[in-house]
């Protein structure tokens, strides 16, 4: 099978997810949610909204996971490409 | 969970709003990430490019969802925001008014009413019992605009965490796991148009079936945005809704009146049209488009003439003003007797309410030059045609619609000094004439917020006293010379009858006390609203508050003093 990425590419994808990862880290998105069910004390949107933000807590958690895999998967396969062309060049096998 | 004064008063809206904003912050930052995922497997194929594109779609789905629900979150509390604001600032308002008068408000929104200090009655203001009235009206007034702020936030408390639950619907379960026992019970939200968010701000219903106060205080509390939404969507309810203003009932009316004219227009060209002339469907077409067009007519005459009310079920009913009813200090609802419907009449009875505010206002100028003076033709009930007339049934039914449209003036009349103390109170008087009469007894009889009224040539009303329908020394009646129909008391009892107790009104013509101008005298049935009588002079006097200006005459025409005659001898 043909190979049509340079592992150079890989890499460059690799860190824009861990970047935008970082991006998903600084959002303020639970601490507002707790912000406005303190500012809304004694309601049930308070109590709502506190529930809310730890289901999304939860989910951003996950989705800070996925980057991590798809960031790890992508620079494992970086790795991988960039010895198997070092092997192609050393003439121990195609590519 | 119970929404209380404290809990809404102690929201801090301005650090939700913010906290709102920045989610929605959030949410484009997580879209713009979103929308990056795909361009990392970009240009690489092959069998692990295949399984890297399947794992980043997860991750943009992932993405996609959060962004949905973290956008969600912003919009909702924005919408909650707005539907609470008013709320509160009306709790403020209504604790302000309150406290005012030294009481305060419970949790709940009832208010605490002191006992009153006798010493700090005024003999010359009516003494203890003036002012335990007053009392009892500013708790009435603060309470129910409580009441109303209540109701609203916790309407909107509650659909927005229905909102909320459903928008997080999917998501992870965090710590708590779900959102078990928070799930609130959905308040039924308004059936309109508005949907998703916009649906947190619209009241829940219209209440069809409050007294005018408790409309008053609910239209107050409302969001601007839910009051157009309402306007827009259901201007027929709106316009005919006691409690609503006189100006946002005006705009509600003239839009259905002016939808419902070139609806009218439509058909009857459509009807014309047809090969065979369907005659009855044109008829009633035609009569509809004439109904309409007096309306517009009366309207026309006149810019500073508000519709106020507009039924166009059967034939009709409705009421103009006839300058500001919302904030005249002086109002008078003129309301006519038999076989008088819109499509003939509201001119004429308009002309008579403009007659009266002419005579008030030239008066009020002479004696209190700021009190400002509004009339209303109100043809708000279906007059007794001749041949409905015995059983009264119509009167009773006026009176119903006139007690309710008074305190519809008077709420919202006092909803609004709660924010606008320059605002006058309302001093209301019932200009009832012929059977017009009989409607304003009945109306009183339910005891509304009007300070006097007048019975002109009335034919009696269900009342055995004046102290009956109203205050002593509040009930005045005219009866012009000639006017057969003031002795007819088919309907109870003749108001001009000597033992019943009103004040009879001069109306036979004289010279104007205060100018010394010569007032003519009002002959017959119809014309006690003629300019420079006597008669409208005197009406004009009991509706500026000054009936000490009014001219008062022997208590009965030639055919009463037969009657008090016949009626001595029974007794």
């Amino acid at each position: 099978m043909r190979i049509s990425v340079q592992p150079a590419q890989l890499d460059a994808a690799a860190a824009r997810l861990a970047a935008d990862a970082a991006c998903l880290d600084a959002l303020l998105v639970v601490a507002r949610l707790e912000a406005a069910a303190v500012a809304v004390a004694g309601t049930q949107l308070a109590a709502t909204v506190r529930v809310t933000a730890e289901r999304l807590h939860a989910a951003l958690f996950q989705a800070r996971l996925q980057i991590a895999a798809c960031s790890g998967a992508l620079n494992a396969a970086a790795e991988h490409y960039e010895l198997t062309d070092r092997q192609a060049m050393r003439g121990q096998g195609p590519a | 969970m119970t929404v209380t004064v404290d809990v809404v008063l102690g929201c801090a809206l301005g650090d939700v709003e913010a906290s709102a904003r920045g989610l929605r912050a959030d949410a484009q930052m997580i879209a713009g990430i979103c929308n990056r995922v795909p361009g990392h497997a970009a240009s690489w194929s092959g069998e692990a490019a295949g399984a890297a594109t399947g794992r980043l779609d997860e991750l943009q789905s992932a993405l996609s969802r959060l962004n949905d629900v973290v956008s969600a979150c912003g919009q909702l509390l924005l919408a909650a925001v707005t539907g609470l604001r008013p709320a509160r600032d009306a709790l403020e308002r209504a604790g302000r008014f309150a406290a005012a008068a030294g009481m305060r408000l419970l949790p709940d929104g009832r208010v605490v009413v002191p006992p009153v200090d006798p010493m700090s009655a005024c003999p010359g203001d009516g003494g203890l019992a003036a002012l335990e009235s007053e009392r009892t009206r500013i708790a009435a007034d603060a309470g129910a605009l409580a009441r109303a702020a209540l109701t609203a936030a916790a309407e909107v408390d509650s659909d927005a965490a229905l909102a909320l639950t459903r928008a997080a619907d999917g998501l992870p379960c965090g710590r708590s796991n779900s959102f078990a026992g928070l799930v609130p019970t959905a308040s039924a939200v308004w059936p309109g148009p508005r949907t998703g968010a916009d649906a947190i701000w619209m009241p829940a219903r219209i209440p069809w079936d409050a007294s005018g106060l408790d409309v008053a205080a609910w239209w107050s509390v409302l969001p601007a945005a839910a009051r157009a939404a309402l306007l827009a969507d259901r201007p027929d309810r709106i316009g005919t809704l006691d409690g609503v203003p006189a100006a946002v009932r005006h705009e509600a009316n003239v839009a259905v009146l002016t939808r419902e004219l070139a609806a009218a227009e439509q058909l009857l060209a459509r009807l014309q049209g047809q090969d065979w002339l369907p005659i009855g469907a044109v008829l009633v077409a035609a009569r509809r488009r004439a109904m309409l067009l007096a309306v517009r007519g009366v309207l026309l005459a006149d810019p500073a003439r508000r519709l106020v009310t507009l039924d166009l079920t059967g034939s009709g009913l409705a009421a103009v003003a006839i300058g500001d009813a919302d904030t005249a200090a002086h109002v008078a609802v003129v309301v006519p007797g038999l076989e008088q419907d819109v499509t003939g009449d509201l001119g004429t009875v308009a002309a008579n309410a403009e007659r009266l505010r002419a005579a008030a206002t030239g008066l009020a100028q002479l004696v209190a030059p700021v009190a400002t003076v509004a009339t209303v033709a109100w043809i708000g009930y279906r007059t007794a045609t001749f041949s409905t007339v015995p059983s009264g049934r119509r009167a009773q039914d006026g009176g119903r619609r006139l007690a309710a449209f008074a305190r519809g003036l008077d709420g919202s009349r006092e909803i609004e000094r709660m924010g606008l103390p320059a605002v006058p109170g309302l001093h209301l008087t019932l200009v009832g004439h012929s059977y017009g009469s009989v409607a304003v007894g009945y109306a009183m009889r339910s005891r509304p917020p009007a300070d006097d009224v007048v019975l002109l040539g009335s034919p009696g009303v269900a009342a055995d006293s004046a102290g009956e329908l109203a205050p002593d020394g509040h009930v005045y009646v005219g009866e012009a010379n000639g006017d057969a129909v003031a002795d007819l008391g088919w309907f109870g009892r003749d108001p001009s009858s000597r033992g019943f107790g009103a004040r009879a009104l001069q109306t036979d013509g004289g010279s104007d006390p205060l100018t010394g101008l010569r007032l003519r005298a009002a002959h017959g049935h119809s014309q006690y609203f003629d300019a420079g009588t006597e008669s409208v002079r005197n009406i004009a006097a009991v509706t500026i508050g000054e009936p000490q200006l009014a001219t008062y005459g022997d208590m009965s025409a030639a055919g009463d003093r037969i009657l008090d005659g016949i009626d001595l001898l029974i007794r």
